[in-house]
Formats: C-alpha cells, sequence, structure tokens
C-alpha cells in the first residue's frame, strides 16, 4: 500500500487541526408533509429560489416553490427517512454536480454518484446545474461539422458544433439508433459525449451502455441515468446535469456532444413535480413554463468565439411522438427551439429504410455552414433528386410500362441514392468513404448497378479505396477545400474501380452507361 | 417563527386593525389566547355539530364569550356560520405572531447542555438583543446531547455553536 495508517493519521490530524468551528447561521425550518419526492416546509423564511437544502441523513433537497408561509421542495434521492416535524436547514448553496475528465467513461445518476461499480469519482471541479445560457458576445457561428457517420445525415443534414438538432419520431423507429451511432463514431476524435437518459428502463440503458462499450465507445463517454425508476426529481435533474457536465468541456475550449434520450418523459417528470406542489397546470396539464423548461436546457448549447475558448457543445435531444403527431405541445415546442431536426418514420422503417429520416420532414437549419466542403459540392442536388425520386416512385407504383427515359433515369439514380442511404447500425462510415460513394450515386456512376448488388458495391469501392487510393482519402479527411484535384481523383477511383469489378448488370450496362452519365454530370449539375 | 394557514391570517389582520383602531391590542390578545385555551378539540367538535341548531350553538358560544370584545365575539359568530370555527386556535396565535412582529419581538429558543444561572440567562438574552436589534422573548431548555456550547434559534434563524454541531460537521468534512 502506498498509503500507511500512520500517514492517514497524519493527514486525519492535520485537518482537525485546520478545523475551525464556526457557526454559520442559518435558516431552519420544519417539514410539516412530506411524499412523491416532494417536502412541505414551514419556516425557512430566508430561503432562497432553488436552494440546496439539508434534510440531515445525507439528504438533500431543492426549494422549488417559496410560498408565503411554507416551502416546497423536491428531494434528490430517497425520502424515507423524512418525517414530518424533522428540522431542515439552508445550505446557502445552489446545487451543483462533478465535471471533469474523470467522469469520462463512467455511468452515473444525475448528482454524478457513480452506478457501475467502478468505485468513487474524485470530485476535482463542481459546476452549477442550472445556469444562464452564454450570450450573443461570447458566441460564434457553427462551422465545424459533428460527423455522425451516418450517410444520409452528414450528406443531407449536417450538424454542426454547437447546433442543437432534434431527433423526433415514434416509438421503434431508430431514434436512439442515430445518437449512439454518432457517439460511437466519435471513437479516437476530440467529441467528448455525455448520453442522458431519462426515464427510460433500466435494462434498455444497460444494453446502450454494454454496446458503447463493445465498440470502444466508453472512452469518450459519459453516461447519466434517472431510470423510470428514479424519483420524478432526479430525471428533471437529469439533462441539466448532464448539460453541465458539457458545459465543463464547451468552457475549456473542447468540443462535446450532448444526447437528451428524451425529452418527453422529461417534460412528464417535470408536469409531475409541478403539480406536486401546485403549479396551476395548463395545456395537456403541464406547467406553463414547460417550454421555458426545455428552451433554458438547450440554449446551453453553442459555440463559443475564440476569446472565450472556442469550445462547443452540441445538443441532441429526443422526442418521441404519439402515432406521427408531430404537431402535439412538446413537439411543436421542442421543434421550435431546436435548429432542425431529423423525423423519424415508422413507414420507412419498416420498408428498410434504415436509419429510417424522412428527407421532406427534416432539415438541418444549420446547413453547408457545418459542412465539409467536399461532402456539400458531392451531395448537391441530391436531396431534390431523392424527393423527385420517392414522388415518381409512388406515382409509377402500378406499372410503369410506357415512360420517358428521363423519367426512367431519374428512378434509376433515386432508387440508387437511397439504397446507398440505407446504413446498418453501429457501422459509421468516414467521411473519405462518405464522399466516394455519395459522388458515385450522385454523379450516375451506379446507374447500371442492380439495386441489390448497391451494398456491395459500396463495401467493394471502400475497400478498393484504401488499398488503391490511400492519398485521396487522407487528402478529403484531412483539407477541408474541394478542388479540381479532388474531383478528378474521384473520378479516376470510380473509373478503376469499375473496370477492375464488374457490378454492373450486363443488359442494362449499354443502356445506361456511367460514361454517358458522368460526362453530363461533369458539369455539376445532375440533372 | 412562521404564520399559521393564510385564512387564519386574514381574520386575525383584521382583527389586529379592529383593535389598533381602538387602542385595545392587548386586550384582544389576552380575550383571544383566552378563547383558545377554552376552545379545545371538544369544543370544537361540538360546535360543529349539525345536529344541534344553529341557534343554540350561537347561544352557546355568545354565553361563553360575554366578556370579550365586539369585535372578537363577532368573529366567533361569523366562524360558526362559516363552519370554519376550526381555525379559531390559529387566529389566536397568529394574532399574537402579528403583534409580536409590530413590536420587533422575536422568540429566541436557547438550548444549552446543562442549566444556566438566572444571571447568564439574562446575559445571553441581552448580547441576543444587541447583535439582532430586536426585543427578544426567550424559552431556555435543557438538552445533554448538546455536549457543550449553546444552540440558539431565533426565530427561523439557526445559530449552533454547540460541541455537537461541531463534531458533526468535521465529521463531514473528514469523511469529503
Amino acid at each position: 500500500m502506498a498509503t500507511t495508517s500512520s500517514e492517514i493519521t497524519d493527514i486525519i490530524r492535520a485537518q482537525i487541526e485546520r478545523f475551525e468551528g464556526r457557526a454559520e447561521p442559518v435558516d431552519v425550518g420544519t417539514v410539516v408533509e412530506v411524499g412523491d419526492g416532494i417536502a412541505r416546509i414551514q419556516g425557512l423564511a430566508g430561503c432562497m429560489a432553488s436552494e440546496l437544502l439539508d434534510f440531515g441523513h445525507d439528504t438533500f433537497g431543492l426549494a422549488f416553490n417559496l410560498e408565503e408561509d411554507t416551502v416546497s421542495a423536491i428531494i434528490l434521492g430517497e425520502y424515507g427517512a423524512i418525517k414530518e416535524g424533522a428540522e431542515v436547514r439552508t445550505t446557502g448553496r445552489v446545487i451543483e454536480v462533478p465535471v471533469g475528465d474523470e467522469l469520462v467513461g463512467r455511468v452515473i445518476d444525475p448528482l454524478g454518484r457513480p452506478l457501475d461499480g467502478k468505485g468513487a469519482i474524485a470530485r476535482k471541479a463542481t459546476r452549477r446545474v442550472d445556469v444562464v445560457a452564454p450570450g450573443v458576445i461570447t458566441r460564434q457561428n457553427v462551422d465545424t461539422p459533428v460527423q455522425t457517420g451516418i450517410k444520409s445525415i452528414d450528406a443531407m443534414f449536417p450538424i454542426g458544433r454547437g447546433q442543437r438538432e432534434l431527433i423526433i419520431g415514434d416509438r421503434q423507429t431508430g431514434k436512439t439508433a442515430v445518437a449512439i451511432d454518432t457517439i460511437v463514431n466519435q471513437k479516437g476524435q476530440d467529441l467528448v459525449c455525455i448520453y442522458v437518459a431519462i426515464g427510460q428502463k433500466e435494462s434498455s440503458v444497460a444494453k446502450i451502455v454494454a454496446t458503447l462499450e463493445e465498440h470502444g465507445a466508453m472512452d469518450h463517454t459519459i453516461v447519466v441515468i434517472a431510470g423510470a425508476s428514479d424519483p420524478a426529481t432526479l430525471q428533471y435533474l437529469a439533462p441539466f446535469a448532464g448539460c453541465a457536465m458539457g458545459e465543463h468541456f464547451r468552457d475549456s475550449g473542447r468540443d462535446a456532444l450532448v444526447v437528451y434520450d428524451d425529452l418527453t418523459k422529461h417534460a412528464w417528470a417535470y408536469r409531475q413535480v409541478s403539480l406536486l406542489v401546485r403549479r396551476p397546470p395548463g395545456r395537456e396539464a403541464y406547467p406553463g413554463d414547460v417550454f421555458y423548461l426545455h428552451s433554458r436546457l438547450l440554449e446551453r448549447a453553442a459555440r463559443m468565439n475564440e476569446d472565450h475558448g472556442g469550445g462547443s457543445l452540441t445538443a441532441l435531444p429526443i422526442i418521441e411522438t404519439q402515432a406521427n403527431d408531430i404537431s402535439a405541445y412538446i413537439p411543436t415546442n421542442v421543434i421550435s427551439i431546436t435548429d432542425g431536426q431529423l423525423f423519424m418514420e415508422p413507414d420507412l422503417f419498416n420498408a428498410g429504410f434504415r436509419p429510417a429520416i424522412n428527407p421532406g420532414l427534416s432539415v438541418s437549419r444549420v446547413g453547408g455552414d457545418a459542412q465539409r466542403r467536399a461532402m456539400s459540392r458531392v451531395v448537391r442536388g441530391m436531396k431534390l433528386q431523392l424527393q423527385q425520386y420517392r414522388e415518381l416512385a409512388a406515382f409509377t407504383q402500378f406499372g410503369a410500362a410506357d415512360l420517358d427515359k428521363a423519367t426512367l433515369g431519374l428512378l434509376r439514380r433515386g432508387e440508387r441514392i437511397s439504397e446507398i442511404l440505407k446504413q446498418p447500425q453501429y457501422e459509421p462510415v468516414r467521411l473519405d468513404h462518405q464522399v466516394a460513394i455519395l459522388f458515385a450515386a450522385n454523379r450516375g456512376y451506379m446507374d447500371d448497378v442492380p439495386k441489390e448488388r448497391c451494398a456491395e458495391f459500396e463495401r467493394d469501392l471502400r475497400r478498393f479505396m484504401d488499398t488503391q487510393f490511400r492519398e485521396l482519402g487522407e487528402r478529403i479527411r484531412t483539407k477541408a477545400d474541394w478542388n479540381d484535384e479532388v474531383e478528378n481523383g474521384l473520378k479516376r477511383l470510380l473509373d478503376e474501380f469499375k473496370k477492375a469489378h464488374g457490378h454492373a448488370e450486363p443488359a442494362t450496362a449499354a443502356a445506361v452507361g456511367p460514361r454517358a452519365s458522368a460526362a453530363s454530370a461533369g458539369s455539376e449539375q445532375v440533372r | 417563527m412562521a404564520l399559521a394557514g393564510s385564512a387564519a391570517r386574514r381574520y386575525a389582520e383584521a382583527l389586529l386593525e379592529i383593535a389598533t383602531e381602538s387602542g385595545s391590542v392587548n386586550v384582544y390578545r389576552d380575550a383571544l389566547d383566552r378563547l383558545r385555551a377554552a376552545i379545545g378539540p371538544d369544543a370544537i367538535r361540538a360546535l360543529r355539530d349539525r345536529h344541534v341548531p344553529i341557534e343554540r350553538r350561537r347561544n352557546a358560544l355568545d354565553a361563553a364569550a360575554t366578556d370579550e370584545p365586539k369585535a372578537v365575539r363577532a368573529v366567533l359568530v361569523m366562524l360558526l356560520e362559516r363552519d370554519r370555527i376550526a381555525i379559531m386556535p390559529e387566529i389566536a396565535r397568529a394574532f399574537g405572531d402579528l403583534v409580536d412582529r409590530r413590536e420587533g419581538i422575536v422568540h429566541a429558543k436557547i438550548s444549552t447542555p446543562v442549566e444556566l444561572e438566572p444571571a447568564q440567562r439574562d446575559d445571553v438574552v441581552q448580547r441576543l438583543e444587541r447583535t439582532s436589534g430586536k426585543r427578544i422573548r426567550a424559552t431556555f431548555a435543557v438538552d445533554p446531547a448538546l455536549l457543550g456550547g449553546a444552540r440558539i434559534q431565533l426565530g427561523d434563524r439557526l445559530i449552533d455553536t454547540s460541541v455537537r454541531a461541531q463534531l458533526e460537521t468535521m465529521q463531514r468534512q473528514l469523511a469529503s
């Protein structure tokens, strides 16, 4: 052992010698009512809003409502030991959580207590849970992408560092999968991820943690859990705690990503707590400030300017809708707060388009600014093509006998693009691979590849690129710009790849040759 | 000390205004205190018994409070008719609190591990009055578990200089 018992004695002795028994006057009150995680306290005349209250026995509460005669406090954690008539003291502090690199790789509760059995966490620094978001002066435009590794997102709905992109959809549409894939894709990079699970089954969270561990993603991730069995008070606090942990990285000039999974349950927890402290109910019985609850949380996601460290906090809130109803109360609230949304659709999901992102309803309001130059050039016009294809496909579903050549070409192209936007879970794609495969699909290099062989084409292309065109991939990954050199490189890559591998179906290869399309696409506009 | 329920306080405030106008605050206070002592839970149950006609209950209450000021008797009848006689003790307490607050009197509960001498008690009260700038109405208690020092609760403020509290603080600091 490094520390002997005599050393411990010395430490304790020093602490005792330094001890000053100073008695600060504190406010006291008496519990008059306790239940459902709420305590009503008489007295505490000098109590501040959101002040931390000491109930004794290491139980703390948060002053939530200051009324004429009483204070309503939400109790953090177990409240079994609190009895009517018990003494409550003010602490003069506002609630804080531990922050810092010690938390990375850990699974904790909203108060920073470890849940993963990996031992105590050294509390080096703490931050206030509920703070005001950074103002305009300290911010900067969002201009650096978060690479999610998901082709359809990186291509059509780029997410920037400091952005707030909502993931919305029914249950079982792959919302969490998008967030987890994004976290997995940050492996070995500079983005610290925080996954906040609110009101979820502990078994689902355990599965997510196991998945993250399996893919080596826990090395850069903090998981904050307020499960379904935890009191609503902790569920209410969880996203704020996760946000505070992210802010630590943001304010120290680093980049962080926080996933709130999901804010629907957070709104439920807040509704429960609010009703228990008798705040007046509003629409759908949510309290009047449920919008402010989410706006002040999401506003803390920011990209700081150079004078303020240049760090960023990106937020990926998740909202679960009921029967695709995005015009319900909480979904519209959060849609209006965020800088865009990824709308996950069950129909697409069931049709096998996964991730099931609806390209029509999804948007990223930060857009091209947060996209790498190479990517934005390659995918130009793709979203439009895809939409036209979807429309046509629905139209021609019942027999496509006499369609003109242009329509057929559009259908063929759209089909290929949809096909390569499908992506299995936990298989993020590197930027250079994304650029190459999207270039191939968008410029018509894949028009002669049968639909069933698109996945194979992509796999082989990636392998081919890694072996034969290493420098090109390196160039795309490391340099942000786009020029003829890159474009010609990509063209050469695809020409050589197609020569080496035969993915084309023999009959149509001649009819809609890649060269013909490529030539027409050479002038950038694809149609 | 925090005041009782808000309904009781409204009655108490109204009574205090009337009492101030007639300059007989202390008379009212004594009357209310007497009534609080007289109207116990049994009396309240009897007064709220709907099987007894309201006139009989009113007469009984009137007879009991015949010596009290007119306003106090009016309040009693009002409470009886509105079936709120149960808050009577709270009104009396709220009235006392309001008067104390207006006159700058604070209740202090002083606990010590050993019984204090009368001179020591006066000294403590005087010091408290000097530091708080208020008049102190003190109650003294003995609590051997404090081990040493004193624990003074002044209204809602607690000043705990007892040895027990200091040991607890030390325990927390060593544990963290």
